[in-house]
C-alpha cells in the first residue's frame, strides 16, 4: 500500500510539473491580463495607464455614450443572426448530406471551403461583391434592371446584417461537420426500426435524431459564442464600423477607445462590460446543460 | 516623382540602391533602410550586422559615439518616403547611423511608440503631427526635453515664433517641428467641371448651385472616403464658407455662445445638405481610392490634404486638367505641424542621435529639399515661393496675405474627437441636426 501510495503521489508530481508552464501562462496572460484590464477601467488611465482611482468614472462616460450602445446592441443583433444562421443552415445542410449517399465528401469539403479563409478575406471578399458601385447592385443594373437596389453595406439601418451574413457564410461549415459527425455517431437501428413504424425521414431527424446532438448543440454555441464577442477582423475588413459607426461592435470599439484615442479607462470599462455581459449568458446556459446531463 | 514638384529629387533618388562609401565621420553608407524594406527584418538584420562590423573598425578613431536614429513614422507614400531620405542623407552627412520604421498610419505609429516606451526600449524620435499628440506625449513624461541642442544648433534662428512654440511644451523643446501642412484645398477635375457645363466656383453659394448639374451630368459630384476624418475635413470647408476663420477658431477652442449659436447650426444644415451629392460606394473607402474617382474622371470635387496632390501626376500639370485650390470661399487656411517628437531616452549615445537628428531636420537647405520632395512647406522662414512649383507654391503665397488657424488635427484629441464623432454621425444619419447640435455643444 506505501509503495503503491507513493508512486501514484510521485506520478502526480510529475504531472503537475509539467502542467505548471501551462498553468503559469495561463493564469498570467489570460487572467492576469483580464483582472490588470478590470483594474484599469477604474483609474483615470487616458493615454498610458495611470494609477489614479477613478471610481466608476469611466463606466458613467461609456454607457453616456450613444457610440457604445450601438455597438453593444450590434453585438445582440449580430450574436442572434450569427448563432440562428450557421446552426440552422448548418443542422439542415448536415440532414441533406446526410439523405446524400455517394456524394457525400463532395459537398463536405465545398461547404467547408470557406473556413479555409481568414474572416479577413472573408470580410473584403463580401465588401468588394456588397459594395453598390462595384458589385451585385451595379451587376444586375448593367444586365437591364436600372433601379435594382440593393445598398446594405452601405446602409446605417442595414450594414451589420451584411456583417452577420458574410460570417454565416463563413461559419456554417464548421457547423454542418458537427452536426453530420453527431447524426453519423447516431444508431443506424433507428433507422430501421423507424422505417418499420413507416415514419416519414424529416420526423426522424427532428423528433429522434436531433434530440439525441444536445452536447453538439452545446459544442456549436460555444464555438460560435466566442467567436461573437471577439467579433473584429470581419467588421474591419467589411465595414470598419461604417456608414459612421453604425456596425460598430464592442471589440472594435474597446480595440479603438485603448490604442487609437488614448481613452485606456474608457476602453477597458467596454472590455469588463463586454466580457461580463457574456458570462451572464452563458453560465446559465452552461449551468443547466452540466446539471440536466448530472440528472 | 510623378507630380513634377520636385526636379531635384531625382539625383537623391540615384544614389539609393548602392551601398555608400563610408564617410569622413567613420560612418558607413548602407545601413539605412528604405522605408518599403523595413518589413523585411533579414534584410535589416543582414545590412545591420555588416554595416556594424564595417563600423567597427573605423569607430575607434570617432567620438562621441551616435546611436542609430530609430526613428517611427508614418511616411510611407513615395513622396513622403522622397522626404525621408533627404532628411537621412543629412543625418548620415553630419555623422549618424540611420534607421527608421516606417508604419501605415499615424495611429500605428503612436500606438507602437507608446507600447515601445512602456516596454523599456523606445525609439528615438516619433514623426507625427504636431500639437495635440505632442501636448499627450509630454504630459504622460514621454518626451525628451532639447533645449541644449536647440540652443547650440539655433533651431529657433530660421522658423517664426508661433513655429518654435509649436515645438515647445510647457517651455521646453521636445520636437522639431519640419512642415507646415495646409489642409484646406479643394481639388477639382478640370474637364469633368468643363464636360457639365460648370464654371470653378468662388463663393459657397456657386458651389452649392453647381452640385445638382454634375449630378445630372452622371458624375459624382463631391469625392469622400468613409472615415471620419475625411468627413470632418470636407466640414472644415463648411465652416468657412459659413463664419471664416473666426467661426472656425472659436468652434475649436470650444467658445460656448458660438457653439450654441445660429453660426453653428447653419453649418450643420449645410453640411448634411451635401450628402446627397456623394455615390453610394464612399462607405469605408480610404482617401486613395476616392482619390482616383478624380483622377479616373469619374467625380468633380474633392476636399483632402496636399498630400492628394501627388496622385495627378497622369493628368498633366496643375492648372489643366485639374487643379487644387485652397477653400475658394475664404482666405484662411488651416495649418497643422508636422515634425519629430524627440522621445525620452536615457542611453548617452542616443542623445547624441537625437541632438543630431534635431539639427539635420532643423537645416533649412534640408528642409526646403524634403519640402520639395513631400510637396508640402517648409517651417523654415528662407523658404521663397519661387523654391516650389504647383500647389505648394499657392500656398507659400497664400500665407503671406491670410489667417492661419490651426487644424482640428493640431489640437487636442478631444478636440478632435469631437469633431471627427460628431461629422461623422450627422453625416452618416445616425443623429439629426438637432442631435447633432447638441453633441457638440457637450463636447466641445
Amino acid at each position: 500500500m506505501r509503495i503503491a501510495g507513493k508512486r501514484i503521489s510521485a506520478n502526480r508530481a510529475k504531472a503537475w510539473l509539467a502542467l505548471i508552464p501551462a498553468v503559469v501562462v495561463a493564469f498570467y496572460f489570460i487572467w492576469g491580463f483580464a483582472a490588470y484590464t478590470a483594474y484599469l477601467s477604474v483609474t483615470k488611465s487616458t493615454f498610458l495607464p495611470n494609477h489614479e482611482f477613478n471610481g466608476a468614472a469611466n463606466y458613467r462616460a461609456l454607457f453616456e455614450d450613444d457610440r457604445w450602445w450601438v455597438a453593444y446592441s450590434n453585438m445582440f443583433i449580430f450574436g442572434g443572426l450569427y448563432l440562428a444562421g450557421c446552426i440552422g443552415l448548418g443542422v439542415g445542410l448536415a440532414i441533406l448530406i446526410d439523405r446524400l449517399t455517394g456524394k457525400e465528401a463532395l459537398f463536405r469539403t465545398i461547404y467547408l471551403y470557406p473556413m479555409s479563409l481568414s474572416l479577413v478575406v472573408t470580410g473584403l471578399a463580401w465588401q468588394w461583391i456588397l459594395n453598390p458601385t462595384i458589385g451585385i447592385q451595379k451587376i444586375v443594373r448593367e444586365a437591364g434592371v436600372e433601379d435594382f437596389k440593393f445598398n446594405w453595406l452601405v446602409s446605417p439601418d442595414h450594414a451589420i446584417y451584411t456583417i452577420a451574413f458574410a460570417a454565416v457564410w463563413h461559419g456554417t461549415g464548421l457547423i454542418m461537420i458537427l452536426f453530420l459527425a453527431g447524426i453519423k455517431s447516431t444508431d443506424p437501428e433507428i433507422w430501421k426500426a423507424t422505417r418499420i413504424d413507416r415514419i416519414p425521414a424529416w420526423r426522424v431527424y427532428v423528433s429522434i435524431i436531433l434530440p439525441q446532438l444536445r452536447a453538439t448543440l452545446l459544442t456549436a454555441v460555444m464555438l460560435l459564442g466566442f467567436q461573437v464577442v471577439r467579433s473584429f477582423d470581419v467588421v474591419v475588413a467589411l465595414t470598419n464600423g461604417g456608414p459612421g459607426y453604425a456596425s460598430d461592435v464592442p471589440a472594435r470599439y474597446v480595440f479603438e477607445y485603448f490604442f487609437q484615442r488614448g481613452e485606456i479607462g474608457q476602453g477597458a470599462a467596454g472590455a469588463v462590460v463586454m466580457v461580463a455581459t457574456m458570462i451572464a449568458i452563458v453560465l446559465p446556459y452552461l449551468y443547466f446543460e452540466i446539471r440536466r446531463r448530472e440528472a | 516623382m510623378s507630380n513634377g514638384l520636385n526636379p531635384g529629387a531625382e539625383s537623391a533618388h540615384d544614389n539609393l540602391g548602392e551601398n555608400r562609401a563610408c564617410l569622413p565621420g567613420g560612418h558607413c553608407g548602407g545601413i539605412w533602410q528604405h522605408p518599403e524594406e523595413v518589413e523585411g527584418k533579414t534584410m535589416k538584420i543582414l545590412s545591420g550586422t555588416l554595416a556594424a562590423g564595417g563600423c567597427a573598425l573605423l569607430a575607434l578613431s570617432v567620438s562621441p559615439a551616435f546611436g542609430d536614429s530609430d526613428v517611427s513614422h508614418n511616411w510611407n507614400s513615395e513622396n513622403e518616403a522622397e522626404a525621408m531620405r533627404i532628411f537621412r542623407d543629412k543625418y548620415i552627412e553630419l555623422g549618424g547611423e540611420w534607421s527608421d520604421t516606417a508604419f501605415p498610419d499615424s495611429e500605428a505609429s503612436i500606438a507602437s511608440v507608446k507600447a515601445r516606451f512602456i516596454g523599456g526600449n523606445p525609439p528615438m524620435a516619433l514623426q507625427s503631427a504636431l500639437g495635440g499628440v505632442m501636448r499627450d506625449f509630454a504630459e504622460a513624461g514621454l518626451l525628451q526635453n532639447m533645449d541644449e541642442a536647440a540652443e547650440a544648433g539655433g533651431w529657433a534662428d530660421n522658423i517664426s515664433d508661433s513655429i518654435a512654440a509649436v515645438g515647445r511644451y510647457g517651455g521646453h523643446w521636445v520636437a522639431a517641428p519640419v512642415f507646415v501642412d495646409v489642409i484646406n484645398w479643394m481639388y477639382t477635375n478640370n474637364d469633368v467641371l468643363d464636360a457639365a457645363g460648370v464654371a470653378q466656383p468662388d463663393t459657397w453659394d456657386d458651389f452649392t448651385a453647381s452640385l445638382p448639374a454634375l449630378q445630372e451630368a452622371g458624375v459624382v459630384p463631391i469625392a469622400i472616403g468613409g472615415d471620419s476624418w475625411q468627413e470632418a475635413i470636407l466640414f472644415d470647408h463648411v465652416v468657412l464658407a459659413v463664419g471664416g476663420a473666426e467661426l472656425y477658431e472659436n468652434l475649436m477652442t470650444g467658445d460656448a455662445a458660438t457653439v450654441a449659436g445660429e453660426q453653428t447650426r447653419r453649418v450643420l444644415e449645410e453640411f448634411a445638405g451635401l450628402r446627397q451629392y456623394t455615390d453610394e460606394g464612399k462607405s469605408g473607402r480610404s482617401w486613395n481610392d476616392t482619390n482616383t474617382l478624380m483622377i479616373t474622371g469619374q467625380a468633380a470635387f474633392f476636399f483632402m490634404g496636399p498630400w492628394a496632390a501627388g496622385g495627378y501626376g497622369d493628368l498633366g500639370p496643375e492648372g489643366g486638367s485639374w487643379s487644387c485650390r485652397l477653400t475658394p470661399w475664404d482666405a484662411s487656411l488651416t495649418v497643422v505641424a508636422d515634425g519629430f517628437q524627440f522621445i525620452k531616452v536615457t542611453d548617452e549615445s542616443d542623445m547624441a542621435a537625437q541632438v543630431l537628428l534635431g539639427n539635420a531636420v532643423m537645416d533649412p537647405a534640408t528642409q526646403i529639399a524634403a519640402a520639395r520632395a513631400k510637396g508640402t512647406l517648409p517651417v523654415t522662414t528662407v523658404a521663397m515661393a519661387s523654391d516650389f512649383e504647383g500647389c505648394p507654391a499657392k500656398a507659400v503665397e497664400a500665407m503671406a496675405g491670410s489667417t492661419s488657424i490651426t487644424h482640428w488635427n493640431g489640437r487636442s484629441a478631444d478636440v478632435g474627437n469631437a469633431i471627427k464623432d460628431t461629422a461623422s454621425a450627422l453625416w452618416n444619419q445616425a443623429i439629426d441636426v438637432d442631435a447633432a447640435h447638441q453633441q457638440l455643444i457637450d463636447k466641445l
